[in-house]
């Protein structure tokens, strides 16, 4: 068990990291990942295990964008009131909150040093193509194991992917110096 | 044909960055991520250990623990419509390969319902 989730860290640390955009919030996403899957998977068959895990991790990941989001709708609606405690004085405790726009490629690409080019495209991309295509690309599923660790139909991860691979081309073709 | 050695050629440069990124992962985040998975693994010692505990239970009083469930089990027949076997409940199940999957994957789904009250 040990040797599995040693073989699978790194890379659900990453697809966490890229998703998110923050290192922290991977780590969190990660071990979270790895305690539902002892408590509740580990006991299946080994063959299982890997998309088990990483079914758990995209619905984590997915987790965070929802909080994430409705952070972000909280963020507007209490702007208009972030701006008369400003001219008061008043310290808005929503400040001290990560700032999601953060995530966005311009900010990406100036933060430079630790996020390049490609990492910055797949931020960019719609959590689902982006999914589908660290999947199949990366972790080298086929599109089958795809659809079972995505919660979705074979036919939306070839659409998904096809999206994602045309995206990131003209993303990087963009960003090229 | 080029198209798609251009695709290929394209991918494979994009998982080599990703390998990369992979294998530059700062030294302070790899002992973190192992010290997480000593965390997650100690959950399952934690889980054998307690059910170890609970096996030397002595012969006799689980024998008599049993009998005393059945007994009540038995004394309260329950609703016996309840109980009755219809085979056109499976063959419902059975009729369409989708919901053979809904079903194989229940569990999954208890989990995402308990997942979501802490989403917000």
């Amino acid at each position: 068990m040990e040797e599995f989730l040693a073989s699978v860290e790194r890379r659900a640390f990453r697809m966490a990291q890229i998703s998110t955009g923050y290192s922290e919030d991977a780590l969190d996403i990660v071990q979270d990942t790895m305690f539902i899957w002892v408590r509740k998977y580990s006991e299946k068959p080994k063959e299982e295990w890997r998309p088990l895990f990483f079914r758990i991790l995209q619905n984590k990941i997915r987790d965070w964008h929802r909080r994430n989001n409705i952070r972000k709708r909280w963020r507007i609606w209490l702007q208009p009131w972030s701006k008369s405690s400003e001219e008061e004085g008043v310290e808005n405790p929503i400040e001290h909150l990560a700032d999601p726009a953060a995530n966005d490629i311009g900010d990406q690409m100036i933060l430079g040093h630790s996020m390049d080019a490609l990492e910055a495209s797949l931020a960019a991309l719609p959590l689902r193509q982006q999914q589908a295509f660290l999947l199949r690309a990366w972790e080298e599923m086929n599109i089958r194991e795809t659809a079972a660790v995505m919660g979705c139909s074979e036919g939306s991860v070839k659409t998904h992917y096809s999206r994602a691979v045309h995206a990131l081309r003209n993303l990087l073709e963009e960003h090229r110096p | 044909m080029k198209n798609q050695d251009s695709e290929t050629s394209f991918l494979k440069k994009v998982k080599h960055s990703l390998d990369q990124g992979e294998e530059n992962i700062p030294a302070e985040t790899l002992s973190r991520l192992n010290r997480i998975r000593q965390e997650a693994l100690k959950i399952k010692k934690k889980e054998i250990a307690w059910a170890v505990k609970w096996i030397p239970m002595p012969y006799p009083a689980l024998a008599t623990a049993t009998v005393v469930l059945l007994a009540v089990l038995l004394s309260f027949p329950g609703d016996q419509k309840q109980a009755t076997f219809n085979p056109l409940d499976d063959l419902e199940i059975l009729a369409s390969n989708n919901k053979i999957e809904f079903y194989e994957e229940l569990d999954f789904y208890a989990w995402l319902a308990e997942e979501e009250p802490n989403a917000g």
